[in-house]
This record gives structure tokens, sequence and C-alpha cells, in this order.
């Protein structure tokens, strides 16, 4: 027969002394552990994940500058055939700012207009001269960027 | 209840084991979580070296096909034009030089010095206008089509396409 004060001071000790980890306490922990992992393996991923952009971008890279050898091919089979007007290629290359898909390929026109060089070398507005052809395009998703002037300097 | 000695002996004694389920249940979760880990670990590193590789494949094919697209740019005039082999003349300021590019085995070759190696395919085809199809090379030829496949890890080809416009023809 046990005093039943004492008895419950007695558990209660022994419950200190003893205790394993109760069930919240492995719960906390798991679900700690369990974030914490979450929130690193997208970093560690990422090498994994993004490893094709190194590819995709090369591929971008050459399909642009296959599209600007096109417009070259172009310019100089004009320029063969003695029918070479930048006006004309101007308006086959589509306007500035717009995601073209035609003969030359996919590319989005950055710049094509007409410039002039003043006598620093330096490039400034054609005021009305059709001499300089600037023309910059780049993939329409992303990649690289190409510029080519076409005169009409004829061979 | 509280007052049967038998019943709180285990409780009082601070010595109590686990019993056998109970471990059989830990050391069970402990296995599984282990195997999941480690198979997590493994994939995970068997990925980053794929990705390690393709992407040396890739920087190793960017580089070929860049110095190619230079050396056709400058070429003036081509003595044999196969699909895997072109022996030209370039001309680079003014001078004109030699050079042959061809492909042996699973080696490019640029006058006979190792361009790029894991090559898986190489085709040169030659057009006369950027809308023609390929025909052969002539003094009309206008593009060069540049086909380069790449053996990369795992067996996986690594295609790489573009054309150059020769720039003194």
């Amino acid at each position: 027969m046990m005093i039943p004060g004492r008895d419950r001071e007695q558990v209660a000790n022994c419950s200190t002394a003893a205790a394993g980890f109760t069930l919240i306490e492995v719960i906390i922990t798991l679900t700690v552990g369990a974030l914490l992992m979450a929130v690193i393996l997208p970093y560690l991923g990422t090498t994994v994940t993004r490893s094709g952009e190194p590819l995709t971008n090369l591929r971008n890279t050459l399909s642009i500058y296959r599209t600007m050898e096109n417009m070259s091919a172009d310019y100089r089979s004009r320029q063969a055939g003695n029918t070479l007007d930048l006006v004309a290629l101007q308006g086959d290359i589509g306007a500035e700012g717009t995601d073209r898909s035609n003969g030359y390929g996919d590319y989005h026109v950055l710049e094509n207009r007409f410039i002039l060089f003043d006598g620093a070398d330096q490039e400034t507005a054609a005021g009305g001269s059709q001499h300089v052809l600037k023309v910059t395009i780049r993939p329409v998703t992303f990649g690289a960027t190409f510029t080519t002037l076409f005169t009409d300097e004829l061979p | 209840m509280r007052d049967n000695p038998i019943n709180q002996t285990p409780r009082l004694s601070g010595n109590r084991g686990f019993s056998l389920l109970e471990l059989i249940l830990v050391l069970a979760l402990l296995g599984f979580l282990g195997l999941a880990g480690t198979m997590g670990f493994v994939h995970f590193s068997r990925g980053f070296v794929f990705a390690r590789e393709t992407t040396a494949t890739t920087a190793k094919g960017q580089l070929a096909m860049m110095r190619m697209a230079k050396e056709l740019q400058s070429l003036s005039a081509a003595s044999t034009a196969t699909p895997t082999r072109i022996v030209y003349t370039a001309l680079r300021a003014g001078v004109e030089e030699n050079h042959e590019l061809r492909l042996v085995g699973a080696s490019l070759l640029l006058d006979n010095q190792v361009l790029v190696d894991q090559v898986s395919g190489l085709v040169f085809s030659y057009h006369n206008d950027y809308n023609a199809g390929a025909s052969a090379w002539s003094a009309d030829t206008r593009l060069i089509d540049i086909s380069l496949s790449l053996q990369g890890p795992d067996a996986i080809d690594i295609d790489l396409q573009t054309r150059v416009a020769p720039r003194n023809m």
C-alpha cells in the first residue's frame, strides 16, 4: 500500500529521468528535417535540372547564326544578280521588334534600319541616306545576338 | 489499479527496455529511410556526372562549330568538297592559304590537327541559295551546311547544325 502523494512524485521523477521521445517530438524533428531537405534540394538540383541550358543556348546561337548567313547569302545573290535593293532587303527581313518566321529562319528583329558613320567613325542616324543597312537579330527565346551591316556597294 | 505493485513496478523501475516489436519497427523504418536516401544520392550523383559530361561535350562542340564557321567564311575556292571532307583555299587579309577539313574515324581534323574527337557524324552539304535544296559543290555554291554529331555520355548524340556563306567566292 503506497502513499498517494509519494507515488505521484516517483512517477514524475521516473518519467523525467528515463524519458524517451514523445510522438510530438519525433514528428517535429521529422518535419523540420523534411523542410530543410525541401529547401536545400532545389539548390543542389539546379546543376542537374538546368544542365541542358548550355546546349539549348548553343543550338539557339547556331540557329541564329544560320539565319544571319541565309540573309548574307540572299544579299550576295541579289548583289551578283544586279538586283540589290537595300530597301527591299529591309522589307524582307521585317520590322524592328517583331518575331519572324520565314525562309531565313525563326528570329526576333532587334534593329533593321539605315545608318551612317560620321567623321569620327561613330554611328549616326541615316537621315534619309540608304547606303548602309544595320541588322541585329536574336533567337525568339534566348541566345546570342548577331549584327551585320549590308551596304549597297557592288563588288 | 494505481495501488497494485505488480502494475507499478515496470513503470517505476526506469530501466524498461524496448519491446521486440518496437525494435523491429524502428529497424525497418531506419532501413527503409537509409535505402531511400542512398538511392536518392546515387541518382543525384549520376545526374551530376551526366550533366558535367554533357556540358563538356557541348563546349567541345561549340569550339568546333565556331572554328569551322570562321574557316569556311573566308573560303574563296574548294578543290574537293564531299560530305566529310573539304580541301579549300582561304583568303585572309589578302593572303591565300590552303587548308583541309576532314573526318577520320571519330576525329574531325583541320590540317591534320584534331579539332574535335567523339564525332559520331559529320555532314557538309552545299546549297546554291538560302531556300534551295542541297546540290553538288560548284562555282554557284553560296552556302555550306554543317551538321555535326558528338557522342555524349550514355551513348546520347549531341547534334549541332549551322550554315556558312563563304564571303570570298
